[in-house]
């Protein structure tokens, strides 16, 4: 199966790999697997005061689409604020990484990630 | 079912009248297929010997010079043996079997996919960052104390895993959870086994 130029791109230059402090108050983490390829994928961002999204960091063991995917979302929700990245789409990553229908539930991951990393800082902040 | 030659009722490999080759059979599970009990536990010894004696007698070789039909046959038959030893052979495939017949699917995608937990899922990326950062003088021996550690586990969880399939029990998602976890403890397992070479632990 080929990877499209852009799963290549963010596959081998990740972008915001790493950790954010998971006890700052500002900072949502995401959690997510996907039993079926034994994926696993940690999402984090940290929040400004006004609710937008200032920095965003990934770690993901899994396949080239799962990476790129998680680069993917953490260079889209930064800048946006935290309601604004809930509309982000799996359609949205997969159409625009040009996955194929059998990597389609990577993009699924991601959107579920960034979600659960959204929860957990509405939970911490009170509002979940 | 009949025999395709005499027409005679089969239920097994070949007619007990005219002793023809059957096409397996569609309604055998891969236990029912080898002869062993459904059932976690398992004599790795006597399912092989199971396979072994069942290939031998449907072997294609034994059919090279049969007609179309039988050559067919035990090629399908030597086909669905090799597919039930497959999955029986490996203990945490043979668990996912089980739930699979049960209706329960651990590698799911979509609606009835495995939720994990995230205090698991931490704990494996923190298991897989640990493996990342192994470098240095002590990185063998280190890497061969975590193998063995994160196999003792597994093999903890598998065999909890096999007494309750092997009890009936009826939580099917409490054991789809385990078996969903085992996956991603034979990953890093496996993670550490390609960087250390062959190991004797597994």
């Amino acid at each position: 199966m080929a990877y499209s130029d852009k799963v290549i791109d963010h596959y081998e230059n990740p972008r915001n790999v790493g950790a954010l402090d998971k006890s700052d108050a500002n900072v949502g983490t995401g959690l997510v697997g996907a039993p079926a390829c034994g994926d696993v994928m940690r999402l984090q961002i940290r929040v400004t005061d006004d609710g937008v999204i200032e920095d965003a960091k990934f770690k993901t063991y899994g396949c080239g689409s799962a990476i790129a995917s998680s680069s993917l979302v953490t260079e889209w929700v930064k800048g946006r604020t935290v309601d604004e990245a809930l509309t982000i789409k799996n359609n949205d990553i997969a159409q625009h990484l040009a996955l194929p229908p059998v990597k389609i539930h990577c993009s699924v991951l991601a959107e579920d990630a960034i979600r659960a990393a959204i929860e957990d800082y509405k939970r911490k902040k009170g509002q979940g | 079912m009949n025999c395709w030659e005499c027409g005679a009722p089969v239920a097994a490999m070949f007619c007990e009248g005219c002793e023809a080759i059957q096409p397996p059979d569609p309604r055998l599970d891969h236990f029912a297929r080898l002869g062993v009990e459904h059932r976690f536990e398992q004599d790795p010894d006597a399912l092989a010997a199971a396979h072994r004696t069942l290939q031998r007698k449907v072997h294609p070789d034994r059919f090279a010079s049969a007609g179309d039909r039988p050559r067919r046959f035990s090629m399908a038959q030597a086909t669905a043996l090799n597919d039930a030893i497959r999955v029986l052979r490996d203990p945490l495939r043979r668990a996912e079997y089980m739930l699979h017949l049960r209706g329960r699917d651990v590698g799911a995608e979509g609606e009835g996919r495995v939720q994990l937990s995230p205090a698991f899922l931490m704990e494996i990326i923190e298991l897989r960052e640990a493996v990342d950062e192994l470098n240095g003088p002590d990185a063998h021996t280190e890497r061969g104390r975590m193998a063995r550690e994160v196999a003792a586990r597994f093999e903890g969880m598998l065999a909890e895993l096999g007494r309750r399939l092997d009890a009936g029990d009826d939580d099917l998602d409490a054991m789809a959870q385990l078996a969903a976890q085992l996956r991603y403890l034979r990953r890093v397992i496996d993670e550490l086994q390609v960087d250390d070479g062959p190991g004797d632990w597994t």
